[in-house]
């Protein structure tokens, strides 16, 4: 739009603005010039050039009678003045100031509109909406002047009004309590400071401001931080505002390019300073005085600051004082700065992301601008960075990570780029190179200044952790990782220093000091012998760390050691850590977990860390696996009394130094200090051996197929730990293991087992050998035939043998781990059996097509489908037996009537069947037995059988229960080699008899179970001495616990008793029992009155539902026993027949007695 | 002897019947030892990696039904030697897997146990001194042109009885051959003139021989407790010079190590003695094997990870091949 149409559109508001002078007519102008504006823009969308506008020609006209309205009215309304301000704001966004003058004139006028009369220095007390116009306007102002204005603006002459002005707006700032204020007067200081124009002005407009800028820097900055650091309350664009403005001042005073051309020999180190006044007083000495001033004029000429510039004389002449650039006042200046940097720094936990993101910025330029003006700042700012790469908002994390990029490769760029880097126009060829030049030191400088920060750091660093303050803790942390990783490729050179990471790894094993307080840590197995059991893990404790608790802190140290472990020469490192390892013993366990986070990345194959060789590696690896799986460390004991579990040793083998291993200890001699350690120490043993145990997964994940050469020596022991009864270690042990296997490209455990035997069994045999020496070797086996295939079967043979061997030797020692192999073995050999019998139906009977066959099978669940189908019909037909007796009395009373020759009839007929059926199977197994040879492994369960029954005499307890097992296992085993089963069982009768009489009701209770599975294998053959010499004295102990059970309640402690234990037992089992044996009558009816007295309210809860499953179980097969059994329960009564031809009888009840509910039932429904 | 022996380092395991013949792999140029090859009853060949472990390759060596490995020998990575009982000696071809035949020599007609043996007189010609023909004789092959030189045989078969080992000697740069026969004579045979040399007795039964050449140290073990230490002397005269008695009779294998201060030999009671070259004194019996040691052999230099000198293998017939680092 032409200047001219506007004016005419304007010039009738403007005109009643000049007579009235009121708030009406402003208001009408702005809406005049709103109009015009709009007019305007239209017209620019069809063609106007969108830069100049008509307004900038009429600015001096419209503003005239504004101007004069405020000169001539110093006292006028708020409100008027409102609508002076921000119709000046409209006029001036529009235009483009090229006249000082003017400039000045509204200058003026805006601040003495906010100028206190009285005392100038202070804000005049006005409304709030004028402030803002007022300052809005001001921004506009300042930013739309033009250059010539600018230069002038900044100008000594005008200093003293933009300083007044720059109070007042920081007054602003910081006092007022709006936010709107707030955030527009921090606009109008960055307006001041000409923010967003300063990257596109010239050099010299830029060193202009710059040193017009240097003056007000300290009121400036410290203002801005104040407003910063007001806390979270206010508004975060306040904050984040008041970041970015206090950043580009700082930036803009103290920027490496500007005091680089103020300051003489600016950012050079002291040494080369004292040796360049050195040099050049020898040179004084030597040159002449003449060539001196020569050389002096030369410099001179270089160096325009150090003769005073025409312009600037000009200057002199007035009495501005302005504040002299020299090194001293960088110096102090940057000292002061670094106590707000310090305190702007504490901003890195705004619960704002944007303040956090700007501080990321800020942060960045300060490192980037003034990394040598602000030396003291670098880290503070590096750490800022590197603290916020974590943050949870994107923007911010993507920003800092950015920065830090862009730093790095700043920093390892080749010299030579860096002439190439865009330096400011006009900048002469010679300062370029310098600059260049300059910029090497410098990072060779900032260098040196991250080494010794990361020095300083690792020394503070176990001071902070043991405040337990994680929030300081994580920041220290962080701060170094943030050093660390800048430093790249640098690190390995601080990293060669012995006393550097001497001191960054302790302070990490500090740091990481593992909390070994949980009670959760001695966990042990409840059942060690169930090997079916799956191990419950999700109790157990974590890594837990005394110094503090927050999961960032590891993970933030699990990066730091990446890079150590990246960067690193990670042979020094691994061999300090060794070092560590063996002259420390208190923070072994932290240097085996800081060894464990540093091979983590330090050794993987897969990314192929250059420069390492496999050598290199496997050397590496090598020398930790040997420190860990020294004895020292690896075989610590982990329980409190070594008799516990695995080690248990009689006094008698530690008469010998040797036979003094780590694990052999008497707890009853005193002599023996490993004996006698305490609780913490064994939890801390505890702890050891898993970080250890995780220290070797971590080679084998690192390594992956080249941890095959490491197998022989770690497997064996790492399977024995798997064995522990320490649920912790167990768990460790075969995590480690899978990742063994999986590192093996095995699928599971058992595949790198049965795959790795030739690996381990030598030392195994070794140790087998050694059994003194080697106390948990038998564990090794048992983890061996739990996780392998039947495969291993056969080459456990040989192991199994020295085994047995072993047991000969020390069947007094250490038979309970030697017992507990044996039991692991037998139950594998009847698992094997199991899946041999099942598979005989379908496969044809030469052995070495079902052993074929076994391998074949790729599906591990078939066995579970056989074993199942067995079951079932096992099952089927008992039931069908159950069927056909249940329904035959019916039958039979309705022919004859006679209780007894039923009785009789029926068991006949029971055995008969069973004789057939047993005839049939043993028909079956002969033939069998005829073609097949006796396989070894039913050898050697016939042989472990035969030393039970020698052992069986032991007297200990624990080994009496475990012998128990194996025979029972044993039984099982032989189920289908009546042959070999039924001489040994002959051998084993005796012992077990004389056991059911031990005076332990546990082992009775167990002896009674084996009884049991040996009548239900070979019942035919033991039935006739079961029923004169096991059924009578269970049903006498019966009787007698009976009476003693009645009346006894919980709180009597009764249910504690062995006594009462036992009963259960006996009742639990004894239908197993009775099944097979088919006792007499007497004898039934016997039992059968026995566990009815147990059917009594008065008996306890449990032994009477137990003594009711039976009785119920007892009804199927025995109705009649039963009925009567309950009837003499019964008070005294009649019973009349349905039939009248017989007599009704007479029941001599016991009386009247309170039986259970269910009882009554299963009476009622037997009648 | 105070302290007790020690175990074996390692023992390999894979073997399907007893291991008769041992040999380590010479390792390309420059690097340490580390494969082992042993030879069963039954005809197989195997070869363990011994940084792993590992069995590496498995292979019939027998034609027929399986017959004893006896010998094995190895002087270059890529060739293997091995002589089968009843059949013959083979050069197999290491580089093919399974390897393959590359020459075969008759054994025409021996049926003992006695060993062949391979020397290099000089870099073209390469001799094998192999059994046969019938129980007496040996015959001297060039391998490289698979030319039968000539055949050895006693003037009077029936005092000798049938030959029991064959080992080439270099006495003073003359490359001759010991034949040991059942009547306790070692003949040292000169191959160009077919004529014996020197020759002397030892009293028992011999069943193995070895001879160290830079030590002139030579040992025959016998059926019996007695065990000869033999030398010869640069006139080609070859003498008993001591006689050592070892507590249970019958040695199956003796090996002298390859720096020549001590020999080892295998025993019949499962146990493998050690002896000193200097005094002939016992110093070491390494108990480990259940069964009789079958063979012996040393490794050249080092094996990584198992032994920083040489490295002693033994094979037993329970099947078993136990590795030990004993006095280096």
């Amino acid at each position: 739009m032409d200047s001219r149409e506007a004016f005419a559109l304007l010039q009738g508001a403007s005109v009643r603005v000049a007579k009235e002078g009121s708030v009406k007519s402003i208001r009408r102008l702005k809406e005049e010039l709103k109009k015009v504006v709009t007019l305007e823009n239209t017209a620019e969308g069809e063609g106007g050039d969108g830069w100049t506008s008509c307004i900038s020609d009429l600015k001096e006209y419209l503003l005239f009678p504004v101007i004069l309205i405020l000169k001539t009215h110093p006292n006028c309304s708020q409100s008027l003045e409102e609508e002076i301000a921000s119709l000046i704001k409209a006029v001036v966004e529009r235009s483009v100031i090229e006249d000082f003058k003017f400039f000045q004139e509204v200058f003026t006028q805006l601040f003495l509109l906010l100028t206190h009369r009285a005392s100038p220095s202070k804000v005049r007390e006005t409304s709030e909406e004028c402030k803002e116009a007022v300052l809005g306007a001001a921004t506009c102002l300042l930013t739309g002047c033009g250059s010539d204005v600018r230069r002038q603006v900044y100008g000594d002459s005008f200093r003293p009004q933009l300083g007044h002005a720059i109070h007042l707006t920081l007054a602003l700032a910081t006092q007022e309590k709006s936010t709107a204020i707030k955030t527009q007067a921090i606009a109008t200081l960055g307006a001041m400071s000409q923010m967003t124009a300063f990257p596109n002005l010239t050099h010299s407009d830029q060193q202009f401001i710059s040193t017009t800028f240097t003056n007000f820097l300290p009121g400036v900055s410290m203002g801005l931080t104040k407003v910063a650091t007001a806390g979270d309350t206010q508004n975060h664009k306040v904050t984040a505002a008041a970041i970015d403005v206090w950043c580009h001042v700082v930036v803009m005073v103290m920027r490496d390019s500007f005091l680089l051309d103020k300051v003489p020999n600016y950012g050079e180190s002291d040494t080369l300073k004292s040796l360049r006044t050195q040099f050049a007083l020898t040179q004084l000495r030597q040159s002449k005085d003449r060539k001196q001033e020569v050389n002096r004029r030369k410099e001179g000429k270089k160096n325009k600051f150090d003769l005073p510039e025409p312009e600037e004389e000009k200057e002199c002449v007035r009495p501005v004082v302005s504040v002299e650039v020299n090194g001293e006042w960088v110096r102090q200046t940057a000292e002061r700065l670094q106590i707000l940097v310090e305190s702007l720094r504490c901003l890195v936990s705004h619960s704002h992301w944007r303040v956090r993101l700007s501080l990321v910025h800020w942060a960045y330029h300060l490192l980037t601008h003034c990394s040598r003006s602000l030396e003291g700042s670098v880290i503070v700012t590096i750490e800022v960075i590197a603290g916020l790469r974590r943050d949870e908002i994107e923007e911010v994390r993507s920003a800092a990570e950015d920065s830090l990029q862009s730093i790095r490769s700043e920093l390892h760029r080749p010299g030579q780029h860096t002439k190439a880097q865009p330096q400011g126009s006009g900048e002469p060829r010679q300062t370029q190179s310098q600059v260049s030049e300059q910029q090497t030191q410098d990072r060779q400088g900032l260098m040196d200044i991250l080494e010794e920060r990361i020095f300083a750091l690792a020394t503070q660093l176990p001071r902070v952790c043991r405040q337990q303050d994680d929030k300081k803790t994580l920041s220290m942390v962080r701060g170094l990782g943030g050093c660390m990783s800048v430093l790249g490729e640098r690190l390995r050179q601080v990293l060669a220093s012995h006393s550097h990471s001497h001191r960054l790894l302790l302070a990490l094993s500090c740091l990481l000091t593992l909390d070994t307080s949980h009670p959760n840590l001695l966990q042990e197995k409840i059942s060690d012998l169930d090997l079916n059991a799956e191990v419950e893990v999700a109790h157990l404790p974590g890594k837990s760390f005394q110094y503090f608790r927050d999961c960032w802190i590891l993970e933030e140290v699990g990066r730091l050691c990446q890079l150590v472990g990246r960067y690193g020469d990670l042979v020094a490192t691994v061999d300090l850590c060794l070092h560590l390892l063996h002259h420390t013993t208190h923070t072994r366990k932290e240097t085996l977990l800081l060894l464990t986070l540093i091979l983590k990345h330090g050794i993987d194959v897969k990314k192929g860390v250059e420069e390492q060789t496999k050598e290199e590696r496997e050397h590496v690896v090598r020398s930790t696996l040997e420190a860990a799986l020294s004895p020292e460390i690896f075989n610590a004991l982990l329980y409190i009394n070594p008799a516990g579990d695995s080690a248990a040793t009689d006094t008698s083998s530690s008469d010998s130094p040797l036979d003094r291993g780590n694990q052999t200890t008497s707890s009853l001699l005193a002599i023996n200090k490993e004996g006698n350690l305490s609780v913490g120490e064994v939890r801390s043993n505890v702890v050891q051996v898993w970080c250890a145990l995780d220290l070797l997964a971590a080679c084998a994940r690192g390594l992956g197929a080249e941890f095959r050469s490491f197998l022989s020596s770690v497997l064996c022991q790492v399977m024995e730990k798997a064995g522990e009864a320490n649920l912790l270690v167990a768990n460790a042990a075969t995590n480690a293991l899978k990742e063994i296997a999986q590192a093996m490209d095995h699928n599971s455990v058992g595949e790198l087992i049965q795959n790795s035997v030739p690996h381990f069994w030598y030392p195994l045999s070794l140790r087998l050998k050694r059994l003194s020496q080697y106390p948990s070797a038998p564990l090794v086996l048992q983890v061996c035939l739990q996780h392998a295939q039947l495969d291993v079967l056969a080459f456990t043979e040989e192991l199994v043998g020295e085994v047995l061997t072993s047991l000969d030797v020390h069947h007094n020692s250490s038979a309970h781990p030697l017992l507990r192999v044996l039991l692991v073995y037998v139950r594998a050999a009847a698992r094997y059996e199991t899946l041999l019998t099942s598979n005989k139906g379908s496969v044809s009977s030469s052995q070495c097509k079902i052993e074929e066959s076994l391998k074949c099978t790729p599906d591990p669940n078939y066995g579970a489908v056989a074993k199942f189908l067995c079951d079932y019909h096992q099952n089927h037909l008992t039931l069908k037996q159950c069927m056909e007796k249940i329904s035959a009395p019916d039958n039979v009373e309705c022919e004859s009537g006679s209780g007894s020759t039923n009785f009789q009839n029926l068991a006949n007929q029971a055995q008969k069947n069973e004789k057939e059926m047993s005839e049939n199977f043993d028909n079956i197994n002969e033939d069998d037995e005829q073609k097949q040879e006796i396989p070894r492994h039913i050898e050697l369960v016939v042989e472990v059988l035969e030393r039970c029954s020698h052992l069986l005499y032991l007297n200990e307890r624990r080994t009496r229960l475990l012998l128990l097992d194996i025979v029972l296992g044993g039984c099982e085993a032989l189920a289908g080699w009546e042959d070999q089963r039924l001489p040994v069982l002959h051998k084993l009768w005796k012992p077990l008899m004389l056991r059911l009489q031990d005076k332990d009701n546990a082992v009775v209770g167990r002896v009674v179970e084996v009884v049991a599975e040996m009548v239900r294998t070979s019942g035919e053959f033991l039935r006739r001495r079961c029923l004169t010499q096991v059924l009578p004295p269970l049903v006498s102990f019966l009787e007698v616990q009976g009476i003693i059970s009645q009346g006894k309640v919980r709180s009597s402690g009764y249910y504690l008793s062995p006594g009462y234990r036992t009963q259960l037992q006996v009742l639990t089992k004894l239908p197993n029992m009775i099944e097979s044996l088919m006792p007499g009558p007497s004898q039934l009816a016997q039992l059968v009155n026995v566990v009815a007295s147990y059917c009594h309210i008065k008996q306890p809860t449990q032994l009477c539902s137990t003594a009711y499953a039976m009785l119920t179980w007892l009804a199927h097969k025995y109705p009649h026993h039963v009925w009567l059994a309950l009837t003499h329960l019964q008070p005294p009564g009649i019973i009349t027949p349905p039939s009248h031809i017989l007599p009704s009888i007479k029941v001599r009840g016991t009386g009247p007695q309170e039986l259970p509910k269910e009882i009554m039932d299963l009476y009622n429904k037997l009648c | 002897m105070s302290a007790s022996p020690p175990d074996p380092v390692f023992v390999l395991r894979g073997a399907s019947g007893p291991v008769t013949s041992l040999t380590f792999i010479v390792p390309p140029n420059g690097k340490n030892v580390q494969k082992l090859a042993a030879g069963t009853q039954n005809g197989y060949i195997l070869i363990w990696d011994l940084q792993t472990k590992c069995l590496l390759q498995e292979w019939s060596a027998s034609d027929g039904e399986g017959s004893t490995i006896q010998w094995l020998y190895n002087e270059t990575p890529q060739q293997l030697w091995t002589q089968v009982r009843y059949e013959g000696v083979k050069m197999w071809d290491m580089n093919e897997s399974p390897p393959v035949v590359m020459a075969e020599f008759s054994l025409d007609g021996y049926l003992g146990f006695g060993q062949s043996d391979v020397v290099s007189v000089n870099d073209w010609t390469k001799l094998l001194g192999i059994p046969g023909p019938g129980q007496e004789g040996v015959s001297v092959w060039d391998v490289e042109k698979r030319y039968k030189i000539c055949s050895l045989l006693p003037a009077d078969p029936k005092s000798r009885g049938s030959l029991m080992q064959t080992r080439w000697v270099d006495v003073a740069g003359q490359v001759s051959l010991v034949v040991v026969y059942e009547s306790g004579h070692l003949s040292l045979w000169d191959w160009k003139t077919s004529t014996i040399t020197g020759e002397c007795q030892v009293g028992e039964n011999p069943i193995c021989f070895t001879y160290h050449n830079t030590k002139r140290l030579g040992v025959v073990g016998t059926t019996s407790e007695k065990v000869y230490i033999v030398t010869i002397s640069d006139d080609l005269a070859i003498s008993t010079i001591q006689e050592i008695t070892i507590t249970n009779p019958g040695l199956s294998c003796c090996v002298v190590r390859p720096d020549g201060k001590l020999y080892v030999t295998a025993g019949w009671d499962s146990r493998i003695r050690i002896f000193s070259s200097k005094k002939h004194k016992p110093i070491a019996v390494l108990q480990y094997h259940k069964k009789t040691v079958e063979c012996l052999a040393y490794s050249v230099g080092d094996v990584e990870h198992l032994s920083t000198g040489c490295l002693l293998a033994a094979g037993s017939s329970d099947k078993s091949v136990s590795l030990w680092n004993i006095f280096n």
